[in-house]
């Protein structure tokens, strides 16, 4: 597969994600612990395809993520690329055949998409800091669990496996 | 090359939250009259709302043919139960189908106008709270419906949903009753000849209060609590829930009533939206 269609493969999860995110999201919550599917597969994927990869990842999830939820439009948008981001450029300095890559990288990625969510758009997070501090930590501990299924499910579909590059004019 | 590489890696980043920015400004432009930007708007409801609206689908299909298997042994207690409901519920209709006649009757003979109930409008709930942030879901009707920014949206039993915050042509967005944004005015039904009129707030985690209720009000725990029509938004006598705990704050000589909330908010699969609400600040 070629790096767009890596990209494609990830920009089509994410929509399912989003898709998901409205219909199962509620259901799948434990307690106030709630997923948050679109940020999961942004990190895992974004890890595979690199920075550029990543950023256009994230802007795409940061609209899907804003569109569903006008109140933070920009701050979602934001963060979601800034997580992408994030993800894209670790992933060149990490192992990416480690199980443990996608979940630790999923953690802060998740971290910083609330942490600056929280950041730009305060209101919530003020008026409840013991309860928007309990869901982040619901949703980061549901958020890396979930991001081993992906990647999984990303390794079947190849996205990352790329041919080996002699002269070393990957991105 | 690996400066030309960085400069693309830059630029992409520059360029998307220049996007992102520029998105913004158009959202927050649009959002001033309540409706959805030409972006977002199109986005939602040629690229989600089809494919939430199918797996909605799905779901009742797998709920319906699936579900319904696993649940056997529960079904038959249900159906029985359910049996008797409809058997109490047509007894009460013929009863208030009676009243109804009287009620016309008797309005006809004081010479009152007849009140037109307001139309419904049925919807499919698309999405359900599909974020932490804040209590929202979308529904599969938009501006071509007649849908428009602070419709007020009702469960099937007659309670208050919330009200719509975001329209675009085919879906829009509803803020529940049960955000910590929202609030209406109540008026709790405690027996006297007018109730105590307070602020029914949702606390952002899943539950509803009456604030400012006078500490002198005679509360008791199961007493109704409705719309109180206060403000001109929301019409009265909307059902909200019932008392379930009742605290004192002696320093402000203020009671807050705890609600246990008419609507199901977890679990709302269709509801109604009152078309003919004038918009309000649109």
């Amino acid at each position: 597969m070629t790096p767009v269609r890596h990209f494609l493969v990830v920009a089509l999860l994410l929509w399912l994600a989003a898709v998901g995110q409205g219909r199962l999201a509620q259901a799948m919550s434990i307690g106030i612990a709630q997923p948050d599917l679109p940020l999961v597969v942004l990190s895992c994927g974004a890890v595979l395809v690199g920075w550029i990869g990543g950023t256009w990842l994230g802007f795409w999830a940061g609209l899907l993520t804003a569109i569903s939820f006008p109140s933070a439009y920009g701050s979602l948008f934001f963060s979601r690329i800034a997580a992408g981001t994030f993800a894209g450029v670790i992933g060149r300095s990490l192992t990416r055949n480690n199980l443990l890559v996608p979940l630790l990288v999923t953690l802060i990625s998740t971290l910083i998409a609330e942490f600056l969510t929280a950041l730009t758009a305060p209101s919530y997070a003020v008026h409840h800091l013991r309860h928007w501090g309990l869901q982040l930590g619901g949703k980061l501990i549901y958020n890396s669990l979930l991001a081993l299924p992906v990647s999984l499910l990303l390794r079947v579909l190849r996205v990352g496996v790329v041919e080996e590059d002699t002269f070393g004019n990957r991105l | 090359m690996r400066l030309e590489r960085d400069n693309r890696r830059g630029g992409s980043l520059l360029l998307a939250l220049l996007l992102c920015g520029l998105l913004t400004a158009l959202h927050a432009r649009s959002g001033r009259t309540g409706h959805a930007d030409l972006v977002s708007g199109l986005l939602r409801d040629r690229g989600l709302v089809p494919a939430q609206v199918a797996a909605a689908h799905l779901g009742e299909w797998w709920h319906g043919h699936i579900g319904s298997l696993l649940a056997g042994p529960g079904l038959a207690r249900r159906n029985a139960d359910l049996q008797a409901q409809v058997l109490v519920l047509t007894a009460q209709n013929k009863e208030l189908f009676s009243q109804k006649a009287e009620n016309l009757r008797l309005r006809g003979l004081l010479g009152f106008e007849q009140r037109s109930p307001r139309s419904l409008l049925a919807a499919e709930v698309i999405a359900l709270k599909p974020s932490t942030l804040s209590d929202t879901l979308t529904l599969n009707r938009g501006s071509t419906s007649g849908v428009h920014p602070h419709s007020i949206v009702l469960a099937p039993n007659g309670a208050l949903v919330g009200q719509v915050l975001d329209v675009a042509p085919g879906s829009c967005d509803v803020l529940l009753l049960t955000d910590a944004l929202s609030s209406v005015g109540a008026l709790v039904h405690n027996h006297t000849a007018s109730g105590p009129f307070g602020l029914c707030q949702g606390d952002g985690q899943g539950r509803l209060r009456v604030i400012y209720l006078a500490s002198d009000a005679h509360l008791h725990p199961g007493d109704a609590v409705t719309t109180s029509g206060l403000g001109g938004v929301f019409p009265k006598d909307v059902p909200l829930g019932a008392v379930n705990k009742i605290t004192l704050d002696k320093a402000r000589s203020l009671q807050t009533a705890i609600l246990r909330p008419s609507a199901d908010f977890n679990h709302l699969e269709e509801v109604f939206v009152l078309q003919d609400a004038a918009p309000v600040g649109g």
